[in-house]
């Protein structure tokens, strides 16, 4: 398991983390009780606001994190 | 003035299709591998928008909108909300290590993986059967949208089977001479060109659907739209996760976007592949399906009866023919971009991963065979879909689900878990299809679960034991 996996790996923990311990029950929850929030839709619309965020900023940083593992790990093969 | 809508699609066709022809002139495919994975060329914007538009097809203009329509918003959290948290997340798993392996041993197709791994043949063509079984609906799909929208655009004056002709001859021309370069560097314009009109059209919708007021108007009057188990009744939150797990990990390992992973030219691209096809595909492509389907609802509160022609009507209907033309060319682009991808994966899958490894043939024969059955793939898609449309819907209730199946095979492969052995692999791969078979057609969907779950857990069930029987045969991990 190289660098880039390790990151690869992380990544993937949080992220089932966040999908089925945060997204999920208050998801299922608003599909139980639809006007907790001000009528369904509102409660859709910043169910799926907050998700997206989530998305784009995890896919970034791991993007950014697996960019400087590999420029790590390339640095170490070339010193080797 | 009916040739007008119709002009202007023909316009946009052909100038979208340009940098295919382009390509040709910078890359001529020798090989094989050339021809598969572009001899591993591909910049970071070719790999993003190519991979995107791949999916960007003739489901997001007509088939995602009716699915939406049918079942509410539970269907738009199994297809929109699954897709960018399983699928889009394999990809940036997968395309790493899928791009280092075809930088050390060449490999193209998921089959490819499969047999480097496995050394053996058996699994790699049972992978290459079922993934070639899976792409046939696919591709007939995408035929059948191009042609429904030149009739519509011509007011019925080009029949059904003219308007898919065109189209095919204008394809099969680009992607025989240059191979995945070509029909990625005609994915770059033709993707950007339609997720621009996609906003247009999701802007306009909003508008039709009367804004946040509009929407929230529609829970008063069909509140079963925004509920489990939806508009149908079918999508309960078990059939959702049922639904949304084995589709949205069997697209990622299908060949048509695996094949692309191995394409770029520095795996660094594939790092920033997640975070770019998130955003592109939420904002600008599914979001438009969302507000058009809300929109349909609003427009026709008695029900519309053809929900995946909804979007082509609306706009048909109200914008200018030139306007109608733009969004007819963009949606003849999307379902270009992805048939042509579909149609290499079909070749290869036949020419590099069943016929080379069952029958000795030569680097240049086997090029030969992979790019004629693209194009007699697709004029056999085309043909059947006019002759027998059932075996087409037949096989396509069961295409969705058989990435998860193979992935058995091509997980292993990719990530080097050795516990898995050829035998427990395809074992597991023809057992999960029998399931799929069984749980499609005759005993529908046991205990309210989609039949694809039960295929995906007996392959994985399956894999497991097998390989534990015959854990002597471990094969050794790939060094990358």
């Amino acid at each position: 398991m190289d660098e880039v996996d390790k990151v690869d790996l992380q990544h993937l923990i949080i992220h089932i983390i966040v999908m089925f311990g945060v997204f999920m029950p208050p998801g299922a929850f608003l599909f139980m009780k639809p006007d907790i929030i001000g009528g369904f839709p509102l409660a859709l619309w910043i169910y799926w606001i907050f998700a997206y965020i989530y998305l784009v900023a995890h896919y970034f940083i791991w993007g950014r994190r697996r960019e400087k593992a590999y420029m790590k790990m390339s640095m170490k093969m070339g010193k080797g | 003035m009916w040739w007008v809508p119709l002009a202007v699609i023909i316009a946009v066709v052909l100038v979208t299709s340009l940098p295919g022809f382009i390509a040709y002139r910078y890359f001529k495919p020798k090989t094989l591998w050339d021809f598969m994975a572009a001899g591993k060329t591909l910049g970071l914007l070719a790999v993003a928008l190519s991979v995107g538009a791949t999916q960007w097809s003739a489901l997001s203009f007509m088939g995602f909108i009716a699915f939406y329509y049918i079942h509410g918003v539970p269907g738009w959290l199994a297809m929109g909300l699954g897709y960018m948290l399983i699928s889009v997340f394999l990809y940036g798993l997968l395309g790493y290590r899928v791009n280092k392996l075809a930088e050390r041993y060449k490999i193209a197709t998921p089959p490819d993986a499969v047999e480097l791994f496995f050394k053996d043949k058996m699994p790699a063509v049972i992978t290459g059967i079922l993934l070639f079984i899976c792409l046939l609906p696919y591709m007939q799909v995408q035929i059948g949208g191009m042609a429904y929208i030149l009739e519509v655009a011509s007011g019925g004056r080009i029949p059904f089977i003219y308007g898919a002709l065109i189209a095919y001859i204008v394809m099969s021309v680009y992607m025989w001479f240059g191979g995945l370069k070509s029909i990625a560097w005609a994915n770059i314009l033709q993707g950007a060109f339609f997720l621009t009109l996609a906003i247009a059209i999701g802007a306009y919708m909003w508008g039709l659907a009367g804004g946040a007021a509009g929407i929230s108007q529609l829970t008063t009057t069909i509140p079963q739209a925004f509920m489990f188990p939806g508009i149908a009744g079918v999508m309960t939150a078990a059939f959702l996760l049922s639904w949304t797990i084995p589709v949205q990990l069997g697209w990622p390992l299908h060949p048509q976007i695996y094949m692309q992973f191995a394409a770029a030219k520095r795996r660094e691209y594939l790092f920033y592949l997640p975070a770019l096809v998130v955003v592109a595909a939420t904002g600008l492509y599914f979001m438009q399906q969302v507000i058009t389907w809300l929109a349909g609802r609003v427009l026709y509160p008695g029900g519309f009866p053809e929900p995946d022609k909804l979007l082509i009507t609306i706009l048909y209907e109200k914008w200018h023919p030139v306007l109608f033309g733009l969004v007819g060319g963009a949606g003849m682009a999307a379902m270009m971009t992805t048939l042509s991808t579909q149609s290499l994966a079909l070749g290869s899958t036949f020419a590099n991963d069943i016929i080379k490894r069952l029958v000795k043939v030569s680097e240049e024969k086997a090029l030969l065979i992979l790019k004629i059955t693209m194009i007699v793939g697709l004029f056999g898609g085309l043909v059947l879909w006019f002759v027998m449309p059932w075996l087409l819907m037949t096989i396509g209730a069961l295409s969705a689900s058989i990435g998860a199946i193979t992935a058995v095979a091509i997980i292993p492969a990719t990530f080097n878990i050795t516990f898995v052995t050829k035998y427990g692999a395809s074992a597991g791969m023809i057992l999960g299809f029998a399931v799929l078979v069984y749980t499609t057609f005759i005993a529908k969907n046991p205990l309210g679960l989609y039949s694809g779950f039960w295929g995906m857990i007996t392959a994985i069930i399956t894999c497991i034991i097998v390989s534990l029987l015959t854990r002597k045969h471990r094969p050794q991990p790939i060094k990358i």
